[in-house]
């Protein structure tokens, strides 16, 4: 099974970019965390560090399954994600009243981020299946859509509004990859627009507030404008070469909500600056350019489309979270990869990379 | 099979990818762009906001909703109380900024620097109250001197007051710091610590209604504390306010009838079930909660004797003495032990078993029916009831009167009271029901506890007609413009087993006990309007040994007396309980007469 040509054609740069984000983002969490040690036993960037050699050890379980393997199943394995997602709702262990965690011995993890990457393998499998005889019709589409949508009410419940919503632009823009006639694509595009009025009426009144502090954070400051106003001046705040490690006023007196997770970049960029903010950027960009790369030297369809998938999960992930973080977007609940604490997210994406890894290894594989 | 379809698209899958290439270039250089924005051309800018975080958020408290009575007079308000504080984060020299305001305001700095000192773990933007409840004077002097006192602010935070003092304290209810239990309550999600709820009354029950939303702004500051520039603001959004249905003379009337002598007084109507007053007497003082009651207050309340805190009206039980005859009348008519010219002759004593009972009238009554029996309240006649029925057929007459069940009022520690059975008796005391305690149980004594608003909805079933309610004190929410958000409506809790014929025979009855010559109930005579009732004398079971050290009037009896005004088509009942007052014709019935003539009078002034 591990041909010496699999092991010549891993991709160590992608892997090293990887890694040097994650170990960027273990450093940014000693100063993100920092004032967490008065409550929790083990500091933050210790557990990122424990979780990153887990997704390292997943990495190397999803490069060496044959990636073929993994989408022959693809439907099973969605449908047990969807299973999760149902146990978490209900069955789940409730946090501040959400229903988003599974609690398995001593973990606890998110169903949801297992969601993304099974999602985008069954609709890679479902589309690269289906012989292109002319356009696709509306049709074909039926399946895919109601999978989906299944998935995102299920994120939607627990509630997590931004996985949810991450879930149905990957889809979207998933969409663009396929053989499709232009008017379909105008067709979705109406028909997405459409539905926004529809999914308004169902949002929670906190997140209808978050959406209106974007909107004129100035109007409707308090909770939600606060953390925006506080997120751009800590990014603003950094200058050009940053305050120093340990030294962001912002982080360290407290002044960022929910500094280890959802605004962690605010941390890295108050304290490195528009140098450091600049560079992680940067092997952002270096990473999904590579992913797309993998997707077009790929040897099949199948494998074009997972990756292309999965890179619009991560482009999309990065896009969202640091235009939050500099006041771009309303803020929604989604984390960075690789810099964001939390285990579910660093994982999922270390297998994300694993499976990347894994299509570009068996690109002369036949 | 890979057709002429298949090749094309995987053409145009490259194509695609390609496209996908530059959009992700494209999008990154965005972000670059933002963040050039933000931290080369905006560093200067940010970096002084973000020094001692020139941005600050502070919260406006909304008001609590009112609490009015039916015609609209505020019983619990808001008023304005101002705050000293300390921020440290702006206080560069806290010792001497303290010192300094001490001076001012002849204050004793050493306890001003232990507040800070207790607040040392928390935000430092956050503000340390140091002075609550500042008078006008300090506030004064602290706004001229600001300058020398960097950090110090004054702050405007609305605080409950009750503008009556004790008026209807018990029904209103007092506030209190919320505990970890009620915290932990999923519909308290948006309660933190510190904040002040309704512990019991209306304050308690309506507490989410009451509690407004709180709004806040953000601002931005200078370097020692002091708003240079509003950026934002969101008003607090006030609640709803509770119109009750109690009126506010007529309680005034009845706290001032008890006279501080510790009793209770319900009145209401008995057509609907609503309550037009609710008096407890001793009352406290509600405004000693509002911002948290001082130990020694709160001491001096637990320890008083009398319980000032206990609403006497749901809380306290007693046998209803005479006035429960009603009871024992009803279920003698109803199954047909007697009719209404049935007599039984009284001759001061009633012999059963190996035990006298006497009459409370030594000489005796002579031959009794039941029009006597209840007008001068003869306790043989109802001996002889008593023991004709038994324990359990008055237990199932009292229950259908509502007795042993709690009254359905909105209020916390609504108290069920208590009727015995034979079964209860026989598991209690391990020997069956002794004869001689159905005499007792007949005419209200023993083991019998009832509350006055329980006694008054028995008796406000005969005034109406047979129909007994849940009693109700919330007559209306409304928005904080003055629109009706919800009305309540009367809630019938059952129908008394009472004929048309019986039930305008016992009024009758009891029209007699107030007005005919020897009526035990004179007192409450009114002459503009006919007014029916009954007294009831609850004897007080001295203590074992120790009693004697009781001041002498601990071991007179409880006072009762029930009425309802006018006889036909009564549009008020009012129970009263006077603790150790005696007889209940002598103590509680001028009483009723005071609050009723009270309510005629409202009503003819057309302010009912």
């Amino acid at each position: 099974m591990f041909d010496r040509r699999l092991i010549s054609n891993f991709d160590w740069p992608l892997f090293a970019i990887c890694l040097i984000i994650s170990i960027l983002g273990i450093i940014n969490l000693y100063s993100a965390g920092s004032f967490s040690l008065r409550h929790s036993t083990t500091p933050y960037y210790l557990k990122q560090l424990y979780w990153l050699l887990i997704g390292l050890g997943l990495l190397a379980v999803t490069v060496s399954i044959d990636y073929q393997l993994m989408a022959r199943h693809a439907h099973l394995i969605h449908g047990l994600s969807v299973l999760l997602l149902f146990l978490a709702l209900f069955w789940g262990r409730p946090a501040a009243g959400t229903h988003r965690w599974l609690q398995l011995g001593g973990f606890s993890f998110q169903p949801s981020e297992l969601s993304k990457i099974t999602l985008v393998l069954l609709l890679s499998r479902y589309f690269s299946d289906l012989t292109i005889s002319k356009s696709y019709g509306l049709r074909d589409f039926s399946y895919p859509i109601f999978v989906t949508i299944v998935t995102f009410v299920l994120i939607f419940l627990e509630p997590d509004l931004g996985t949810a919503a991450l879930l149905v632009l990957v889809f979207i823009s998933f969409v663009f990859f396929l053989h499709f006639g232009l008017r379909y694509i105008v067709v979705f595009l109406v028909s997405g627009a459409a539905l926004l009025p529809i999914a308004w009426l169902f949002l929670e009144e906190y997140q209808k507030r978050r959406v209106f502090a974007f909107l004129s954070p100035g109007k409707y400051s308090l909770q939600a404008g606060y953390q925006a106003i506080q997120s751009k001046i800590a990014v603003g705040s950094g200058g050009v070469l940053g305050k120093g490690f340990l030294c962001g006023t912002q982080s360290q007196l407290r002044f960022l909500p929910e500094q280890h997770t959802d605004f962690v970049f605010s941390v890295l960029a108050e304290e490195w600056g528009f140098v450091g903010s600049l560079l992680v950027v940067l092997l952002f960009f270096l990473a999904i350019s590579k992913g797309l790369r993998f997707a077009s030297q790929s040897r099949d369809r199948l494998g074009s489309l997972i990756a292309a998938g999965l890179v619009l999960v991560i482009f999309w992930q990065v896009l969202i979270n640091v235009g939050m973080v500099t006041g771009l977007f309303p803020i929604v609940g989604i984390p960075l990869p690789l810099l964001s604490y939390g285990g579910s997210s660093l994982v999922t994406t270390w297998a994300i990379i694993g499976i990347l890894l894994n299509i570009r290894m068996r690109k002369f594989m036949f | 099979m890979r057709s002429e379809f298949d090749s094309l698209y995987d053409k145009q899958l490259q194509a695609k990818l390609r496209v996908a290439y530059f959009v992700v270039v494209f999008i990154f250089s965005l972000l670059c762009l933002r963040l050039w924005y933000l931290q080369v051309v905006g560093g200067t800018h940010y970096r002084k906001l973000s020094e001692n975080n020139r941005v600050r958020t502070q919260k406006i408290k909304a008001p609590r909703g009112l609490i009015l009575d039916v015609k609209g007079q505020t019983l619990a308000g808001n008023r304005p109380s101002f705050d000293i504080c300390l921020v440290p984060q702006d206080a560069s020299h806290p010792e001497v900024v303290l010192e300094r305001l001490a001076g001012l305001l002849d204050a004793d700095s050493s306890r001003l620097k232990k507040k800070v000192l207790r607040s040392k773990d928390r935000p430092p933007f956050e503000p340390i109250r140091l002075i609550t409840d500042a008078p006008r004077d300090a506030v004064g002097l602290v706004l001229t001197h600001r300058l020398d006192l960097p950090g110090v602010v004054v702050e405007t935070v609305p605080v409950r007051h009750y503008p009556h003092d004790t008026l209807a304290c018990h029904l209103l209810g007092r506030l209190g710091e919320i505990g970890s239990q009620e915290l932990g309550r999923p519909d308290f999600s948006h309660y933190e610590m510190g904040a002040f709820i309704g512990k019991n009354g209306v304050e308690q029950t309506m507490e989410l209604l009451l509690k407004g939303t709180d709004g806040g702004y953000q601002s931005e500051v200078d370097a020692a504390g002091y708003k240079i520039n509003i950026m934002g603001r969101v008003d607090p959004v006030p609640a709803h306010s509770i119109v009750l249905t109690i009126i506010a003379d007529l309680q005034k009337e009845a706290e001032g009838a008890l006279g501080g002598r510790p009793g209770a007084v319900v009145a209401m109507d008995p057509r609907n079930g609503r309550v037009l007053a609710m008096a407890s007497c001793p009352a406290f003082n509600p405004n000693l909660f509002s911002r948290g009651i001082s130990p020694r207050d709160w001491d001096a309340l637990i320890n008083n004797p009398d319980h000032p805190l206990m609403n006497r009206c749901i809380q306290s039980t007693h046998p209803p003495g005479s006035t429960y005859k009603l009871i024992t009348a009803v279920a003698a008519l109803e199954e047909g032990v007697v009719t209404p010219d049935t007599s039984f002759s009284c001759s001061g004593s009633f012999k059963c078993g190996n035990r006298v009972f006497r009459c409370w009238k030594k000489t005796g009554h002579g031959n009794v029916n039941l029009t006597k029996g209840l007008v001068e309240s003869c306790d043989v006649y109802f001996y002889n009831l008593g023991s004709l029925l038994g324990p359990d057929l008055l237990a199932k007459y009292s229950r259908s009167f509502g007795f042993g069940t709690p009254t359905g009022i909105i209020l916390s520690n609504d108290r069920p009271g208590f009727i015995p059975t034979s079964g209860w008796y026989r598991k209690k005391h391990g020997i069956p029901w002794q004869p001689g305690e159905s005499l007792s149980i007949a005419i209200g004594q023993g083991s019998n506890q009832v509350t006055p608003l329980q006694l008054l909805l028995a008796y406000a079933a005969i005034a109406n007609g047979g129909i007994l309610y849940s009693p109700l004190c919330v007559d209306k929410i409304i928005s904080a413009e003055g629109k009706t958000v919800r009305q309540f409506s009367p809630t019938i809790k059952g129908g008394v087993p009472l004929s048309q014929k019986n039930l305008e025979l016992l009024r009758e009855c009891f029209w007699g006990v107030v007005n005919s010559p020897l009526g035990t109930g004179q007192l409450a005579r009114l002459a503009r309007v006919d007014v029916a009732g009954k007294t009831g004398t609850a004897q007080v079971v001295a203590l074992k040994g120790g009693g004697m050290s009781r001041p002498k009037h601990r071991f007179s009896d409880h006072s009762w007396f029930a009425a309802f005004a006018p006889k036909e088509g009564a549009r008020i009942a009012v129970v009263v309980l006077v603790e150790h007052g005696g007889h209940g014709g002598s103590t509680a019935a001028p009483i009723a007469r005071r609050v009723l003539s009270k309510f005629f009078d409202l009503e003819g002034g057309g302010r009912v």
